[in-house]
C-alpha cells in the first residue's frame, strides 16, 4: 500500500507539471496580444516595448517557460493584466465558492441517488425502475446550461421564488446546485440500481435470505456495503470534475467561482489569470482523483491482502 | 415474420428527420445569420411579420426568424458533430490499434496519456483548447474531436489486444499475409460493432459540448448560425421573449435523444460475444 501511495503521488506530481507546461504552451500559441489589450490603441511603440519587457514577454519562449515553472513552484503566477492584483490571490479567493457549489451538489446527488437507486433495484422491473431509467436517459440528453436557463426562466422570472444568480443568499445556491445535480443524479441512480441488483443476485445473499435474516437487515449489512463502493468511487471522481468543469453553470448563474473567472478572463485575454484558473482546476482534479484511488483501495478488502 | 420494434425505430426516425432538415432545410429556407430587421424584433410565436408572413416560432432580439435560425443551426450542429465524431473515430482507431498491435513502450506511453486525458472533465479540455485557438468551424471540429479521441483509442487498443490473442490472427500472419491485411481483415472487423456504439454516445457528447462552447462564445464564429449561441442570446430577454432560449434547447434535446435511442438499438444488435464496451 505504501509503495502504491508513493507511486501514485509521484504520478500525480508529474501530471501536474505536465498540465502547467501544457497551459503555458497553449497560452503562448494563442493569438491576440495581451499588451495591446492592456494599453489600448493609443500606446506608442516605446510604451508597448517597455510593457513587454516588464512582463517578460520579450525573452525567448523556453526561457519564459523555465521562469514560469520556477515561479509556479513558489505559487507566483504573476499579476492579473486586467485587475492588477496577484493571480494566486485572485484565483484562490474564488476557490471556496467553487468548492461549496461542488460540495453541496455532491451531497444532494448522493442523498437522492443512493436511496432511490436501491429502491429501483429492490423493485426491479416495476414502475419506479422504469420511470427512473427513462428520466435518467432524458436528463442526460439535455444541455446543462439550457437546463439552468430554463430553471431561471421558471423559478426566478415567472414564479419569482429564487434569485437568478449571484451568491448573496443561501437561496442563490438552489438553482445552480439543481442544474449540476440533474445529470449526476441520473448517472449515479442507475449505477446504484445496477450495483444493488448485481449484489442482490449473488449466491451469498440467497444464502443469508435462506437463513431467515430479515430483508431490511440483509440490505443494510450485506448489500449496501458492497453496492456503495462503485457509487462512492464514481461520486468522488464527479466531485473532482465539478471543481474543474462547472465553469459553464457558474457563468449561467453568475456564481463567483473559479470557472466564471476563467470564462471571463478568456474574454478579456487576461493570460496570467486564465493560466492560474486552469492550473488550479487541473490540480484539483488530479488531487481528487488520487484521493479517490486511495479511498477505493482502503475500502475494498480485496486490495488489503496484496 | 419480422415485427416492428418501436423503440428500435424511434431513434433512427428522429435522426433521419434531423438529418433531412440539416441537409435540405437551408436550401428551402433563406436565413442570414448576420442580418438585422429592426421592425420585427422579439415577436412571439405565430406573430405576423410586417411582410405578411407568419413567424411560427417568433423572432429574436434582432428580428431574425427563430424557426429559420433553428433550421440553419441544425446543419451546424449535426455537421460539426458528425465531422468531429468521425475525426475522433479515425484518430482514436489508428492510435489505439497501433498501440495494441505493437505493444511495448509505445503502447505504455500512449495508454498513459489516454488515461490521464480521460481523468479530466472533457469540457475543461475543450475550453482549454478552444480558449487559445481562433474560432472557426474547422478548429471547433478539431477541439471537439480532441476531447473524444482518447476513449476511442482505449476501446480500439483493447479490441486489438484481444484479437491478437485469437488463433486466427496468428494463422493469418503465418500464412504470409502482409500486416496491414491481417489488421484490416482479422482485427478491425471485431472493432466495428463496439466502435459504432461508442461513436453514437460520443456524438451526443460532442453535440452537447459544441452547444456549450458556442454558449460561452468559444464555438463557431458569429456568422455561422448555432443553437448554443441562440440560447446565449436569449438569456438577456427571458422576461420579454422566452422562446429565444427555450426552443433551440428543445432542438438539441430531441437530436441527442434520437442519437441515444439509436445507440441503444445498435448496442442491443451489434455488441455481443463478449466484445464488451470499454
Amino acid at each position: 500500500m505504501i509503495r502504491f501511495v508513493l507511486r501514485r503521488i509521484a504520478a500525480a506530481f508529474f501530471t501536474t507539471v505536465a498540465a502547467v507546461v501544457a497551459t503555458f504552451v497553449m497560452l503562448r500559441i494563442a493569438p491576440g496580444d495581451p499588451i495591446a489589450v492592456l494599453l489600448g490603441d493609443m500606446a506608442s511603440d516605446e510604451e508597448i516595448a517597455a510593457a513587454r519587457q516588464s512582463y517578460g514577454l520579450d525573452l525567448p519562449i523556453w526561457q519564459q517557460m523555465l521562469i514560469y515553472l520556477q515561479k509556479a513552484a513558489l505559487l507566483d503566477f504573476g499579476q492579473s493584466i486586467s485587475q492588477g492584483v496577484p493571480v494566486a490571490e485572485l484565483v484562490l479567493s474564488r476557490f471556496p465558492s467553487t468548492l461549496m457549489l461542488a460540495g453541496v451538489t455532491m451531497v444532494l446527488v448522493l442523498a437522492v441517488a443512493i436511496p432511490v437507486g436501491i429502491l429501483g433495484a429492490v423493485r426491479r422491473g416495476k414502475a419506479l425502475d422504469h420511470t427512473t431509467a427513462t428520466a435518467s436517459f432524458v436528463a442526460l440528453s439535455l444541455p446543462e446550461f439550457w437546463v439552468g436557463i430554463m430553471l431561471i426562466l421558471v423559478f426566478a422570472r415567472y414564479l419569482r421564488w429564487l434569485p437568478s444568480g449571484g451568491a448573496e443568499s443561501v437561496a442563490a445556491l438552489v438553482l445552480p446546485v439543481l442544474t449540476l445535480a440533474l445529470p449526476l443524479v441520473a448517472v449515479n441512480l442507475r449505477l446504484m440500481t445496477t450495483e444493488t441488483g448485481n449484489v442482490l443476485r449473488a449466491p451469498y445473499i440467497t444464502m443469508t435470505r435462506a437463513r431467515g435474516i430479515p430483508f431490511p437487515r440483509i440490505l443494510r449489512r450485506h448489500v449496501l456495503r458492497n453496492a456503495l463502493i462503485p457509487v462512492l468511487t464514481v461520486g468522488g471522481i464527479q466531485f473532482g470534475h465539478l471543481l474543474g468543469g462547472a465553469a459553464i453553470v457558474e457563468t449561467v448563474f453568475n456564481w463567483p467561482g473559479v470557472g466564471q473567472l476563467l470564462i471571463r478572463s478568456i474574454g478579456l485575454r487576461d493570460y496570467p489569470v486564465v493560466q492560474g484558473c486552469l492550473i488550479l482546476m487541473t490540480t484539483a482534479v488530479i488531487v481528487i482523483n488520487m484521493l479517490v484511488d486511495f479511498a477505493y483501495r482502503a475500502i475494498d478488502p480485496r486490495f488489503r491482502a496484496g | 415474420m419480422a415485427r416492428i420494434v418501436w423503440r428500435d425505430v424511434a431513434g433512427p426516425a428522429i435522426l433521419l428527420c434531423a438529418g433531412l432538415v440539416a441537409v435540405v432545410g437551408p436550401m428551402l429556407i433563406d436565413f442570414d445569420a448576420v442580418a438585422v430587421f429592426t421592425r420585427q424584433r422579439l415577436l412571439p410565436p405565430f406573430a405576423t411579420l410586417p411582410s405578411g408572413a407568419t413567424a411560427i416560432l417568433g423572432t429574436d432580439q434582432l428580428g431574425r426568424d427563430v424557426f429559420a435560425q433553428i433550421i440553419a443551426g441544425a446543419r451546424t450542429s449535426l455537421g460539426v458533430g458528425v465531422s468531429a465524431a468521425v475525426l475522433a473515430g479515425l484518430v482514436g482507431t489508428a492510435v489505439g490499434v497501433a498501440a495494441g498491435w505493437f505493444g511495448g513502450a509505445v503502447d505504455e506511453a500512449i495508454m498513459r496519456f489516454v488515461d490521464v486525458q480521460l481523468s479530466f472533465p472533457s469540457i475543461l479540455i475543450a475550453v482549454f483548447l478552444a480558449a487559445f485557438i481562433p474560432p472557426s468551424v474547422l478548429t471547433v471540429i478539431a477541439v471537439l474531436a480532441a476531447t473524444r479521441w482518447a476513449a476511442v483509442a482505449r476501446l480500439a487498443r483493447a479490441v486489438t489486444v484481444k484479437s491478437v490473442q485469437q488463433g486466427y490472427v496468428e494463422a493469418a500472419l503465418v500464412s504470409g499475409l502482409p500486416t496491414w491485411r491481417v489488421v484490416s481483415g482479422s482485427v478491425l472487423p471485431n472493432l466495428y460493432g463496439p466502435l459504432l456504439v461508442l461513436l453514437t454516445a460520443d456524438l451526443s457528447l460532442i453535440i452537447l459540448a459544441e452547444a456549450s462552447l458556442s454558449f460561452i462564445g468559444l464555438g463557431t464564429p458569429p456568422d455561422v448560425p448555432s443553437w448554443g449561441r441562440m440560447i446565449a442570446n436569449g438569456r438577456n430577454f427571458l422576461d420579454s421573449a422566452w422562446w429565444i432560449s427555450t426552443l433551440p434547447g428543445l432542438a438539441i434535446a430531441s437530436v441527442v435523444i434520437g442519437i441515444g435511442l439509436t445507440g441503444e438499438m445498435l448496442r442491443r444488435r451489434l455488441v455481443r460475444d463478449g466484445w464488451t464496451m470499454i
